[in-house]
């Protein structure tokens, strides 16, 4: 069964349609919700309700269009909401931008692939501190683009933060990563 | 790996760590909770205990709940008395006990031994300010007395009740899930009221009213849990709109209260 196939059956109504959709974003959904909420049960429950609410919603679907995209907004916005939810004793507000510039700097610095693994561990671990000083629409912003794959105007178009603050930091680190490149050469 | 690929790497790694791919398989969930959720969806309403604050059924209760109150403020918040009143109360009361992240909260509730049966009680709860208040009523159509232990954190709950299993008791009919390897019955997608909201005082403590009752107030919930098993002689049920996960969690988690109190606030794996 392909991917149009499973959404012809969700639209007439039979749930198994969505056994091929569950499996195939299943992995790629909880870990985008598991970095943005920092919590593997609260990433669950986000992702088990979008997938039960991508069933109810179906008719709105429109089929000429990807499912993964509509899907993936949905589990998004809706671990943000959990993110902010269970982490009200972090600062919510948007205006973290020293915090979400250095995760940027970090994420362009690291150019190289880690030599042992020593230094791969600490690489990630210095990267997950630094994430979870973000806020979670931030956190959001940096998984879409650079979890997800998304395109900046995708990025962008689902983050409500400060218009202009995603795409002038990822400009300045695109940037800084084609300045590093061009020394390595 | 491409020098471009590094940003996703590291991201890819983090995941991994939290949620690794292997152990993700969400379809017996999902299909469990639509199946469920059209045939079981109805509206649960539990108002008959707590409702208004203090329509309880046994007088018993009202003395249980000042003395829980006083518990809670003594034994959480007024250090130097704590072992005073775990004294005092520890002679004639069944002890719950329980962290928060601020403090251990310890709540006693009068037991003539009609129970008949050491209760259980979590030692696991999600993190966070939860109260808990302790109820004891006979059961007007299964007879034998009933402990109810209701937790309760902003909008969430958890009401865990506990009897003596009736001779040839069996579980309802519905999900069969495992609690410790003991069959359990599990109804999920419930909705309904349940008045168990506790307001909290500042300083996290109970906020009574001047009168000294405590204002409850309901909770309404649309994606709530049951699940029914029995341990030995005692059949338990929760009732929560938490997570189904920490459902079965906190299921898992019971102990004797008096083998083991305490610890009820542990961190996520």
């Amino acid at each position: 069964m392909d991917e149009a196939q499973a959404i012809t059956q969700l639209k007439a109504g039979d749930i198994s349609g969505l056994q091929m959709l569950v499996e195939t974003y299943q992995i790629e959904a909880i870990q985008a919700a598991c970095l943005i909420t920092g919590d593997r049960a609260t990433a669950e429950d986000v992702v088990q309700d979008a997938f039960l609410r991508a069933f109810d919603k179906i008719q709105g679907f429109d089929e000429t269009r990807q499912f993964r995209p509509w899907f993936v907004r949905m589990v998004v916005n809706d671990s943000i909401k959990a993110a902010i939810r269970q982490s009200r004793q972090i600062s919510l507000k948007d205006d973290g931008e020293a915090d979400y510039k250095t995760v940027l700097q970090k994420l362009t610095e690291y150019i190289r692939e880690p030599e042992d693994a020593f230094e791969q561990k600490e690489l990630v671990t210095e990267m997950r501190q630094a994430i979870a000083r973000l806020s979670p629409s931030q956190r959001a912003a940096v998984v879409l683009h650079y979890f997800l794959n998304m395109s900046t105007a995708e990025s962008a178009g689902q983050l409500n933060c400060a218009p202009g603050t995603l795409r002038w930091h990822l400009s300045v680190a695109r940037a800084r990563l084609r300045s590093l490149l061009a020394s390595l050469k | 790996m491409k020098k471009e690929n590094q940003t996703h790497w590291i991201l890819q790694e983090i995941a991994e760590e939290r949620s690794p791919g292997n152990t993700i398989n969400l379809w017996p969930q999902i299909k469990s909770r639509h199946v469920l959720g059209a045939k079981e969806r109805h509206i649960v309403t539990q108002t008959k205990n707590l409702k208004g604050g203090f329509s309880m059924k046994k007088s018993l209760l009202h003395a249980a709940i000042m003395l829980s109150l006083i518990a809670i403020a003594a034994t959480a918040f007024i250090p130097t008395v704590r072992a005073q009143v775990i004294d005092w109360i520890s002679g004639q009361t069944t002890v719950f006990s329980f962290m928060t992240p601020h403090s251990k909260v310890t709540v006693g509730l009068f037991s003539d031994g009609s129970w008949g049966f050491v209760p259980l009680s979590p030692t696991y709860l999600p993190i966070g300010d939860w109260v808990m208040v302790p109820d004891s009523y006979k059961d007007e159509v299964t007879g034998p007395d009933t402990l109810k232990l209701i937790f309760n954190k902003d909008n969430k709950f958890l009401i865990l009740t506990e009897r003596k299993a009736l001779t040839g008791e069996t579980l309802p009919v519905g999900d069969s899930v495992k609690v410790n390897d003991q069959p359990a019955v599990l109804f999920t997608g419930l909705s309904g009221e349940i008045a168990a909201s506790i307001p909290l005082a500042k300083d996290g403590g109970v906020q009574p009213e001047p009168s000294g009752q405590v204002n409850i107030n309901p909770v309404r919930y649309t994606d709530g849990v049951r699940l029914t098993w029995q341990v030995g002689e005692i059949r338990l049920e929760i009732l929560s709109n938490l997570p189904l996960r920490q459902v079965m969690k906190i299921a898992a988690s019971l102990q004797l209260v008096e083998t083991e109190p305490a610890q009820m606030t542990t961190p996520e794996p």
